[in-house]
C-alpha cells in the first residue's frame, strides 16, 4: 500500500458543443472518438477550474481542506510558463503553510501528481491534495483542436488507510523518446504534431503495454484480476487502448468504456484522473482498478488501485462526477468560437 | 470591481479570493469589503476576519450592454456580448457589487439563488486578476 485516497472530485465547466455543430460549420471534424465537448466560459482558466474542484470538496465536507498540508498541482496549458501557479490555489483554500508542487510538459503529469502526492504522504499521516487541470487549445486546423475539451480533477490522498475509499496499491512507469506526437514549442501558443499517425499510435501502444507488464510484475498479478481498466488518452474514442488491453491478456470489454471523454472532449492532463473519478463513483468495495496514463513524448504511469468497504458510501454523495457531466448548456459553433477566442 | 493597479489589489487578495469580511468587535456588524470605520457603529476598524458563505442572493442588478463596459473588460464582453452585474446579499448580511457569470442578461431576477465562484476578473500587462464572481446555483443539492 502506497497511499489512500479519503475523497476525490472534478469539475466541467456547463458549456457544451456538439461535433456534428463542427462538422456542419467548419465542413469537417478532424477528431475521432468525441461526440460533444465541455467549453470554458471566457473568464475560466486552469486555475478557475482547479479552484472549482476543490469547492466540490468543500461542499462535501467529509475532508476539511484546512487540514491539507501539500498542493500537487499539474497542467500543461497554463496561462503562465514561469511563474507559481499552485500559490493561487493555496490562498484561495487558505493552506499558504502548505507544501507544493506544480507539474506540467506532459498530459501524464496528472497521475505522475497522484503518483508524486502518494509517496509525500506515505511515511506521513498528512493529507495531500492532487489536482490535475487542463484545457488544451489550438487552430482549428488540427485535430487537437477538434477534440479539446476541459475539466479538473482532485484527490485528497493520506499516507494511513483509516476512512479511506480506495487504496493506491502499486505504481509503475515506462519512458522512452518520442519524437513529434504532440509537443509545443517554448514560445508557441498552440501544440503541434508531425501527425504521422502511425508511430505514434505504435509507440503509445509499446510503452503503454511495457508499463501495465511492469506494473503487473511488480503485483505478480495477471491483467483479469482487475475489473475496470481505464487507458488514456483514449485515442480513436479508446480502440486503442482496448487493442492493449487485449495483447496483454486482458479482456477489452472491462476498458471503461464509453471513456468519460467522448462526451466532455480531451482534458489533458485531467483526463485520466476524471475517468478515475468516474469508475469510482460507481465502484463497488473489493474491486480492483488499473490505471493507465500515457504522455506523449512518451511516458506512461499505471496505478493499481484497490476499492474498500467505505466505497458503499460513494453511491449516496452529493456531487458526482454525473452531476458535473450532465448539468449542462448547449452553445452554437459561433459562441464556441468566441469563448476560446478562436476568432482572432 | 474597477481597474486598480497591483500594488492595491496585494493588499485586498484574501477578500477577493476568499471573500473574507470584517466583522466589527463592538456590534457584530460584517464590513465587506474592508472599511476603516465599521458601516453601522462607525468605530475604529477593529475587526475579527470571517470566511463568509459562498452562497446569496441577487440583491439588484444592471446589465452592461455592448460598448458599455471599462476598458480591462473588454475582452470579456467581446466574447459573451452584453452581461449582467449585480449587488448580491449573502445569506450573513453584507452585500456585495459583482459580476454575475455564467448567467444571460434575461435569466437575471431579483431574489435569485447565486454562488460564489473563483473567476479570471481581468487581465492586464499578462497578470491575471483573479477575484470572486457569482453565478447561478448550477447543481442543486
Amino acid at each position: 500500500m502506497i497511499a489512500g485516497i479519503l475523497d476525490y472530485s472534478i469539475y466541467v465547466p456547463k458549456y457544451r458543443v456538439k461535433v456534428e455543430d463542427i462538422r456542419k460549420a467548419w465542413g469537417e471534424f478532424l477528431g475521432t472518438g468525441v461526440s460533444e465537448k465541455a467549453v470554458c466560459y471566457p473568464d475560466e482558466d486552469v486555475i478557475t477550474m482547479a479552484a472549482e474542484a476543490c469547492m466540490g470538496i468543500v461542499k462535501r465536507g467529509i475532508v476539511n481542506l484546512e487540514d491539507v498540508k501539500a498542493v500537487f498541482l499539474a497542467t500543461t496549458t497554463s496561462h503562465y510558463v514561469e511563474k507559481e501557479l499552485a500559490s493561487t490555489l493555496t490562498t484561495f483554500l487558505g493552506i499558504s503553510k502548505a507544501y507544493t508542487l506544480n507539474l506540467g510538459y506532459s498530459i501524464r503529469s496528472g497521475t505522475s501528481a497522484l503518483i508524486a502526492a502518494s509517496t509525500y504522504v506515505k511515511s506521513t499521516s498528512e493529507k495531500a491534495l492532487v489536482i490535475a487541470a487542463d484545457t488544451p487549445r489550438s487552430s482549428l486546423f488540427e485535430s487537437i483542436e477538434h477534440e479539446a475539451g476541459c475539466g479538473a480533477a482532485v484527490f485528497v490522498v493520506q499516507g494511513k488507510t483509516d476512512d479511506v475509499v480506495a487504496v493506491i496499491e502499486e505504481f509503475a512507469a515506462e519512458s522512452y523518446e518520442v519524437l513529434g506526437d504532440r509537443y509545443r514549442v517554448d514560445g508557441e501558443e498552440r501544440p503541434r504534431s508531425m501527425e504521422v499517425r502511425a508511430y505514434n499510435t505504435k509507440m503509445f501502444r509499446e510503452i503503454t503495454s511495457k508499463c501495465i507488464k511492469n506494473l503487473l510484475n511488480k503485483l505478480n498479478r495477471n491483467i483479469n484480476a482487475y475489473n475496470h481498466i481505464i487507458v488514456s488518452p483514449p485515442i480513436d474514442g479508446g480502440r486503442i487502448s482496448m487493442d492493449i488491453v487485449r495483447s496483454i491478456g486482458g479482456s477489452p470489454e472491462k476498458v471503461c468504456m464509453p471513456m468519460i471523454s467522448n462526451i466532455i472532449g480531451d482534458c489533458g492532463c485531467a483526463t485520466p484522473l476524471i475517468s478515475l473519478a468516474y469508475v469510482l463513483d460507481s465502484s463497488k468495495p473489493g474491486e480492483k482498478i488499473l490505471l493507465a496514463s500515457y504522455g506523449y513524448g512518451g511516458g506512461c504511469d499505471a496505478l493499481s488501485i484497490s476499492v474498500t468497504e467505505r466505497a458503499s458510501d460513494l453511491q449516496n454523495r452529493k456531487l458526482k462526477v454525473k452531476d458535473y457531466v450532465d448539468s449542462k448548456e448547449y452553445i452554437d459553433f459561433k459562441t464556441y468560437l468566441r469563448y476560446r477566442n478562436l476568432a482572432k | 470591481m474597477a481597474y486598480i493597479p497591483v500594488p492595491m489589489y496585494w493588499g485586498r487578495i484574501p477578500e477577493k479570493y476568499r471573500l473574507i469580511g470584517y466583522r466589527c468587535k463592538k456590534c457584530s456588524t460584517i464590513n465587506f469589503p474592508y472599511r476603516s470605520a465599521c458601516k453601522n457603529c462607525g468605530s475604529k476598524a477593529d475587526y475579527e476576519e470571517v470566511k463568509l458563505s459562498w452562497r446569496g442572493k441577487v440583491y439588484s442588478y444592471s446589465i452592461i450592454a455592448a460598448g458599455g463596459s471599462p476598458p480591462e473588460f473588454v475582452n470579456f464582453e467581446r466574447a459573451v456580448g452584453q452581461y449582467p452585474i449585480a449587488i448580491v446579499e449573502l445569506d450573513e448580511g453584507p452585500r456585495i457589487m459583482t459580476q454575475l457569470t455564467e448567467c444571460k442578461p434575461e435569466e437575471v431576477r431579483i431574489g435569485m439563488e447565486v454562488e460564489a465562484t473563483l473567476r479570471k476578473i481581468y487581465e492586464d500587462e499578462g497578470v491575471i486578476r483573479y477575484g470572486i464572481k457569482f453565478k447561478p446555483v448550477r447543481i442543486k443539492q
